[in-house]
């Protein structure tokens, strides 16, 4: 018996003349929510508010006397969930995925604890420092655990230690050139995810790898609009250059794997890119016109080409 | 292909069991399906369409600012409506994905100009956006498009509320709530007898439904963002008592669904309902919330479903966030709170476990 959708019960509905009663049978049996899914939902509900309200319950004690407990407390505090965090992923015999949820807990713990030292001690660090400490101690975990959450965080600690770097210590480093690293670095962290030697037991997940492509689009992005309204230099030159190259390599590597991403966001990256081009050209009112012509147009192409992607890679 | 044999499986299948009066124009069904699947958007793509529309919309715009079209209403009343006109054109002659964008456009130009046009001629608030409602109805009605008849109904929303507004008295909103709470109930709940009625209105379901949910929790952001309007508390109890009611309408549909017997399990059920309506009965966000999340559930929509917690999450963080005490009580709340819910899940638990009946 094939399997019917709410959309199929819409649709004949409206050629046919089934009667409300008939369509409430088949909706209340094929498309609601049934009593054992319900059972799932509510104990699911029960246990995350439960947690959620007891865990903030705590913290926010926590946040009450904070300024009152000695300077001991608080570090030993922090310290001691983080070990216990970290040992309860490592020995214990939880799932998997649990363990994976705590080693992630303890990385954010050591940025906690860096934190709560720089406030004790008023250590007047540049943020990059501290942010700096916290990459270079999430390093290990984040390769070892080869958890995608672990290393979202860890590739968002090191976008955040080059910005604050070249905004705090390296100010004679142009912006373009900032962005210029950053769409490096993320790429290359792309690349590597791409292309490292498959572990049948772990696959890296889809939304991972949409997320570092449109991480590094994005600096791409940037970059070069920030060049196009901005004095020539050289870095803009070695950044074009380089996103054309990856830009190429991206679209070859979506052509042969079937992934629609990269023909959705390197086109759209593109378009904005012509965009600032056509309003540092002219800024008239022909200029807008043309601009809302392209928009749409080049828009509507790209969604189309999406389509007849989506089409042919799905019955090939 | 698949989908044209599912159908035809479908189909067979309902021929079997249902009376023989049942009629049915199967190539109609095919041929929308085959249509449907070619112009199969996927949610990005959707977010796509809106985003460059609503980009080439500004840009528009601002070619028009500087033409100085601003200074002519009659031009722009007549742009206005030379715009929607065409939106609603395209839509009727052709169903194709591609036009979508720019019909899409071209409404919320015209839209915008004409209320421009007519607001410097002078026409007074309430009549402009009664016009606006007309010409949304009227659009949703010719519209073969799904992202049209969504934002005709946010017009007529938007419009709606202006309307409430122009009074001066920030308490009417809690009409417009109550008013969407029940909409959004009545429209979740009686699916089969909306779409059964006529194939326009079967059309118009998805749409409305999402525009229900998304005009509600735009409403129900000023009542749970204290500091955006300045609203009284007096009227609040309107909002709260349709969705308690709406509640525990819900509630009783659950356990219909759960097979709940037992007297004693329904007595806990509901002073469970009725606390949680207590609590939350000065603001309705957070219960509205709960309630859109368990219409959305109960139905298995799951996009309304998602909204509905993210809402939940935001208007429970910013009603604690607002909450005018100290750290100290706030925590022995939270914690106990907590606790109370760690025992309803133990409960559920414990019921399901020992007997299959509850």
């Amino acid at each position: 018996m094939a399997q019917i959708e709410r959309e199929d019960i819409h649709l004949i509905s409206r050629h046919s003349n089934l009667t409300a009663s008939t369509i409430k049978n088949l909706l209340q049996n094929q498309v609601y929510n049934d009593r054992s899914a319900w059972i799932k939902f509510l104990k699911l509900f029960f246990i995350s508010l439960g947690v959620g309200f007891t865990v903030s319950g705590i913290l926010f004690f926590f946040a009450y006397n904070w300024a009152d407990l000695h300077k001991f407390a608080k570090l030993g505090l922090v310290q001691g969930l983080l070990i216990a965090a970290t040992l309860t992923a490592v020995f214990s015999k939880l799932s998997q995925d649990i363990k994976h949820i705590l080693l992630t807990g303890s990385a954010i713990l050591i940025g906690v604890l860096f934190a709560v030292y720089g406030q004790i001690y008023q250590t007047g660090a540049n943020a990059y420092d501290f942010f700096l400490g916290w990459t270079v101690f999430t390093v290990i975990w984040a390769v070892i655990a080869n958890y995608a959450v672990l290393w979202v965080l860890f590739i968002l600690l090191i976008n955040t230690t080059i910005f604050l770097y070249a905004e705090q210590v390296a100010d004679h480093w142009s912006d373009i050139f900032v962005m210029a690293l950053q769409f490096v670095i993320n790429s290359l962290f792309l690349i590597y995810f791409l292309k490292r030697p498959k572990d049948p037991e772990v696959k890296t997940p889809e939304w991972f790898i949409n997320l570092m492509a449109i991480s590094a689009v994005s600096f791409a992005t940037l970059g070069i609009v920030n060049g196009i309204f901005n004095t020539y230099e050289v870095s803009f030159l070695a950044l074009i250059i380089i996103t054309l190259a990856l830009y190429g390599l991206a679209i070859k590597y979506g052509w042969e794997n079937h992934k629609t991403i990269y023909f959705a966001i390197i086109p759209l990256s593109i378009i904005i890119i012509i965009a600032a081009l056509l309003i540092k050209i002219s800024y008239d009112a022909i200029m807008f016109f043309v601009i809302t012509l392209f928009v749409i147009g080049s828009v509507t192409l790209v969604i189309k080409n999406l389509i007849d992607l989506q089409k042919k890679w799905k019955n090939g | 292909m698949d989908n044209e044999l599912k159908l035809k499986e479908i189909l067979a299948q309902l021929a079997l069991t249902e009376s023989a009066s049942f009629q049915y124009d199967e190539d109609a069904m095919q041929a929308e399906q085959k249509h449907r699947s070619n112009n199969q958007s996927s949610l990005s793509i959707k977010i796509l369409s809106i985003i460059g529309g609503f980009l080439a919309t500004l840009t528009f715009l601002g070619f028009l600012a500087i033409t100085g079209i601003y200074d002519s209403k009659i031009s722009m009343i007549v742009l206005g409506i030379l715009f929607i006109g065409g939106a609603i054109l395209i839509n009727l002659k052709t169903d194709h994905l591609l036009l979508d964008t720019i019909s899409i456009s071209n409404f919320a130009a015209g839209l915008a100009l004409l209320v421009f046009g007519l607001s410097e001629v002078g026409l007074g608030e309430v009549v402009l956006s009664l016009l606006v409602m007309v010409i949304s109805v009227l659009t949703m009605y010719l519209t073969k498009s799904y992202m049209l008849a969504f934002l005709s109904f946010a017009a007529i929303s938007s419009a709606f509320i202006t309307i409430l507004m122009t009074f001066d008295n920030y308490n009417l909103v809690h009409i417009y709530l109550a008013l969407y709470t029940f909409l959004l109930c009545y429209w979740c709940l009686n699916e089969s007898k909306i779409i059964s009625m006529h194939p326009k209105l079967n059309a118009l379901y998805n749409p409305i439904r999402i525009g229900l949910i998304i005009a509600l929790f735009s409403g129900l952001i000023f009542i749970g963002a204290r500091g955006i309007i300045g609203i009284q508390f007096n009227f609040i109890w309107l909002t709260s008592i349709v969705n308690a009611l709406a509640l525990l309408y819900v509630v009783w549909e659950i356990c219909t669904i759960l097979e709940v017997q037992s007297p004693k399990t329904k007595i806990y059920v509901y002073t469970l309902s009725a606390l949680t309506i207590l609590i939350t009965f000065y603001s309705p966000a957070i219960s509205g919330s709960i309630l859109v999340m368990l219409l959305c559930f109960l139905v298995n929509y799951k996009t309304g479903f998602a909204i509905a917690i993210i809402g939940l999450l935001y208007f429970i963080a910013q009603y604690y966030y607002d909450l005018n005490l100290s750290l100290l009580t706030k925590s022995l709340i939270l914690f106990f709170s907590g606790i109370v819910f760690i025992a309803f899940y133990l409960f559920t638990n414990y019921m399901l476990k020992g007997n299959e009946k509850i």
